[in-house]
């Protein structure tokens, strides 16, 4: 659950980004800085796609814990 | 006595009173009625009879209760009516309207010969069951519970309740694995339609519960049977577990027409499992369409950025070259002007200096030439007169000369004389003050170190002495020696 927001804020920051990128307000360090963080952002979003994040072991654990109560 | 006496009282025999109620009924009910009761249990035999029981209770009390048969042929036909209509099996605890006969057999009793079951009736009391059940939801405001619930952007860890060996699994696990994007999926089999369901569906969704924190979703998955068995979908106790259920819950249970309440209280309802699939591929395909315009859109902007920037720098370039270039051409002129006065200027001067000279050595043409005659003149007479004042000294010299020499050899003469005249006195007084004389007397001359004793050679005792006189060299060593000043 906690992973699903940090994907969530990044597409939120991401999507700032490009706001603040489109309305022109932005100098050339400020740009070099927000398409880094952007990259960064990026990659975290592309990764939701493709990224595992079951543990099926941790469930089978807990299911065998909550079997013996 | 007479009291106890049974030859009054009319009787029968059993046998008797059962031939009686047999006829009654023949009489009284000689065709088959339609009769309303619940067919507590069924009691299939193995060769295909049937032998139910039948119910009618007041609440929890039964106040009626009837044994029944139902041959073979027409529980087939029943069933076969079922199936098609009701789309369910005759299920024990139902409420049923039966065609039977009320038999009465001597040995087994009343029991009553179903030769149908309307399946309508069927239809209407599940029909009655489902409304039964949403008013309890509506009535505890469970209705809209699970369809409140927050989902994740992007829902991908799925518990699912389905069978292992269901096509509608199937179909779904296929379709996401299709989609190329990562879904993480974990089964929680059970019982999807019939009467083993309800408690089946129950069991696996009170573990997901206790999992919850694992997943972002429940999906219940069902198809490639029949549409037949689903009431159980509008049992009360499922429909408030998914109605309570602290996930939301999707579900795919091929019911096309005629919603079940599960259907229609779950979070979402895809009807097919791979349209449940596909409800799931959705938000990841917008998410990458979404990413992939925001990435585009960060690149172009950038790029016109860069480009705008860098469109200023060659303007800004481009005038400070045309401003430089201006600057020089402007300050190549002024020199060039400069230059002119400058030039003008020495050439005024150049001008008049060569005229003045020019009027300088005409005139000293003029007077050169004379000058110079005059001077040249001068200097022939000098010349002359150096020459004669020369031949003069040169004549002088030349006497004198001679002179001088006659006079250096008479005075020459005259030293030599003299020179001889006093070196034979001095060798007169040479050979006078020599020691050879004193030598003879018997006189010795005593040399320390070549020299004779004197204040500066002083030899002491033990230095070696040379004694010479007029016949010997003695060398000698001091013995004993002493100062004449000591005495």
């Amino acid at each position: 659950m906690s992973k699903s927001m940090s994907y969530d804020k990044a597409y939120e920051e991401l999507q700032q980004i490009v706001e603040e990128m489109e309305g022109d307000d932005i100098t050339v360090d400020q740009l070099s800085e927000k398409v880094k963080r952007a990259s960064e952002l990026l990659k975290i979003c592309k990764k939701k796609l493709t990224e595992t994040e079951l543990d099926v072991q941790k469930i089978l654990k807990e299911m065998e814990n909550s079997e013996g109560e | 006595m007479s009291n106890r006496s049974s030859s009054h009282k009319k009787f029968f025999s059993l046998q008797q009173v059962a031939k009686s109620i047999q006829n009654m009924l023949v009489e009284k009910a000689p065709q088959p009625i339609w009769i309303k009761a619940e067919l507590h249990k069924l009691n299939a035999s193995s060769a295909g009879h049937c032998y139910p029981e039948f119910l009618q209770k007041e609440g929890e009390k039964i106040v009626a209760q009837m044994r029944g048969t139902i041959w073979v042929a027409q529980y087939r036909s029943i069933q076969k009516k079922f199936v098609e209509i009701v789309k369910e099996p005759l299920k024990d605890g139902s409420q049923i309207l039966l065609l039977a006969k009320i038999q009465y057999h001597e040995i087994y009793g009343i029991s009553l010969t179903v030769w149908d079951i309307d399946p309508y009736y069927a239809l209407g009391e599940l029909e009655k069951e489902k409304e039964a059940t949403l008013l309890r939801l509506s009535q505890l405001g469970l209705l809209n519970l699970n369809q409140q619930l927050p989902i994740a952007l992007l829902p991908k860890k799925l518990a699912i309740v389905s069978a292992a060996n269901s096509k509608g699994y199937a179909d779904f696990m296929k379709t996401i694995e299709a989609s190329g994007y990562q879904f993480d999926t974990f089964l929680f089999t059970a019982q999807l339609q019939g009467d083993q369901a309800v408690g089946s569906i129950l069991h696996q969704l009170d573990i997901i519960a206790k999992l919850k924190h694992h997943f972002d979703c429940v999906l219940i998955l069902r198809g490639g049977g029949g549409e037949v068995g689903m009431s159980c979908y509008n049992h009360i106790d499922l429909c408030t577990a998914i109605a309570r259920f602290p996930l939301p819950i999707i579900t795919g249970i091929g019911h096309s027409t005629n919603l079940t309440v599960a259907e229609m209280i779950a979070f979402q309802n895809g009807i097919t499992p791979t349209a449940v699939a596909h409800l799931l591929i959705k938000p990841f395909e917008e998410w990458e369409d979404e990413i992939a315009r925001f990435q585009s859109s960060i690149a172009e902007h950038c790029h016109s950025f860069l480009e705008l920037k860098s469109t200023k720098l060659a303007q800004i370039a481009l005038e400070i070259k045309r401003n430089s270039r201006h600057l020089i051409q402007l300050n190549h002129l002024e020199l060039k002007s400069c230059r002119r006065r400058l030039l003008g200027g020495y050439d005024r001067r150049h001008r008049q200096e060569e005229q003045r000279l020019h009027q300088v050595s005409v005139l000293m043409g003029k007077e050169i030439p004379f000058f110079l005659t005059r001077k040249a003149q001068g200097q022939v007479d000098l010349q002359h007169r150096l020459l004669s004042i020369l031949r003069q000294k040169i004549s002088y010299q030349h006497l004198s000369q001679g002179e001088t020499i006659r006079r250096i050899k008479w005075l020459t003469l005259q030293k030599l004389q003299q020179w001889k005249q006093n070196s034979v006195h001095l060798e007169a007084e040479i050979e006078w003050k020599s020691p050879k004389r004193w030598f003879e007397k018997g006189y010795s001359l005593t040399l320390f170190n070549g020299k004779p004793i004197s204040a500066d050679n002083m030899p002491v005792e033990g230095d070696p002495l040379v004694t010479e006189n007029h016949w010997l060299r003695i060398d000698s060593r001091i013995e004993g020696i002493k100062h004449k000043e000591d005495e």
